[in-house]
């Protein structure tokens, strides 16, 4: 493993997400089987430990979504220690295969916890918290993948030694009409982060609404709550939409206009 | 709301197609008599400090202009316009001065030279800084 700030920060994130997941699944599954069928007072009792178990949740996500930014600058920070490398394709290389997995993972992820972490907002301004079974049945499926997302992350910095590497020049030849992704998003035109950022989180918060959007029709706080949630999440994704497109103009100016005129 | 944030998805999908499209059509035709004989590069600075071409034709030859292409990228990253044009007459070789700087973690590159009946020659290279 090389050691760097970034890839310290990342080894850390992964065992907190690991530790705490391993803690809070055992609660999220006594809650989600007692859920439906405990009486009044056994069911304060639930909703107090749901709150609980559901902070750590949250320290489990919002960690998660950290290191899903963090992974792309930890990977450019390992560029200039590996030789051969001259982008994030070599440093690929050198976690291969962990690492095309991981980033892979790296990319749906956001799409999925923040469903469970919009769902956790609508279930947190009802009263009696009635998606407290579903957001914790919801939370144990989701192990396999916080498990699997931050594994990737510990196994894939282990692998990656400075030996030399092949890099994307074995690929993206002259002939080759596709340029390398991280050439060109990370090192020749990096306003496409911003375009690719506005764009993934407007599809990412559309996705989050159209789970809501099953409560909305729901009577009284929940479908109310719901409903509120639904208008902001679409507001918000449209605030992403108009990000990326205002992005996109000067992206497209990046790559046309050389960078040196002379 | 969210027909508003799929109009602008799919305008964005639109203009990156459109821009693919004007990337892939047809080049400009290559020039028969010209050759780029070798780049030369200042290793300690990593800047392309200019080209030798020659002109294996038995008509004068006008350089308009040159570019430099970033092959990993497919993006011109750097190009010079030359006013008033540079002539190479037949049987010679000029070098003709830049100043392009190149990426010292290493990459390919195509420098395309442009003349003034729009034919192209280009000569692909690859560069690593020393004791990358």
């Amino acid at each position: 493993m090389i050691w760097t700030p970034y890839t310290a920060i990342m080894f850390i994130l992964s065992i907190f997400a690991i530790v705490l997941t391993v803690y809070a699944v055992p609660k999220a599954l006594r809650i989600w089987r007692r859920a439906e069928k405990v009486g009044l007072e056994e069911r304060y009792e639930l909703e107090k430990a749901f709150y609980l178990a559901s902070t750590v949740v949250w320290l489990i996500f919002i960690s998660r979504i950290i290191g899903m930014g963090l992974y792309w600058i930890a990977n450019e920070s390992l560029i200039p220690l590996v030789p051969g490398a001259m982008c994030q394709w070599g440093i690929h290389q050198a976690g291969h295969p962990y690492s095309w997995i991981d980033s892979m993972v790296k990319l749906v992820v956001v799409f999925v916890y923040g469903v469970w972490l919009s769902l956790d907002m609508v279930n947190r301004r009802c009263k009696g918290a009635p998606l407290m079974g579903t957001l914790s049945k919801y939370f144990v499926f989701l192990m396999p993948i916080l498990i699997l997302d931050a594994g990737l992350d510990i196994a894939f910095y282990m692998k990656v030694e400075p030996v030399t590497v092949p890099c994307c020049r074995v690929v993206f030849t002259a002939e080759n009409p596709l340029p390398c992704p991280f050439c060109f998003v990370f090192h020749d035109a990096p306003m496409f982060i911003a375009v690719i950022a506005g764009y993934g989180m407007a599809i990412a918060t559309m996705i989050w609404g159209s789970v809501i959007r099953k409560y909305a029709e729901e009577p009284g706080d929940l479908g109310e709550v719901s409903r509120r949630a639904l208008r902001l999440l679409a507001n918000i994704s449209l605030f992403f939409a108009i990000i990326g497109t205002i992005a996109l103009i000067p992206a497209i100016f990046q790559i046309m206009v050389p960078a040196t005129v002379h | 709301m969210p027909i508003l944030t799929v109009a602008l998805i799919i305008v964005a999908i639109a203009i990156s197609a459109a821009y693919v499209t004007i990337r892939v059509s047809p080049q400009m035709p290559e020039a028969e008599n010209l050759k780029i004989e070798k780049v030369r590069i200042d290793t300690k600075r990593s800047v392309l400090i200019g080209v030798n071409i020659a002109n294996l034709g038995e008509e004068p030859v006008k350089i308009v202009r040159t570019e430099l292409e970033k092959i990993q990228a497919k993006k011109v990253v750097s190009s010079r316009i030359f006013s008033p044009p540079i002539s190479i007459m037949p049987a010679e070789t000029r070098f003709i001065a830049l100043s392009f700087p190149l990426d010292p973690e290493g990459a390919d590159y195509k420098i395309i030279v442009i003349t003034s009946e729009k034919t192209t020659a280009s000569y692909v290279f690859g560069y690593t800084a020393p004791g990358r």
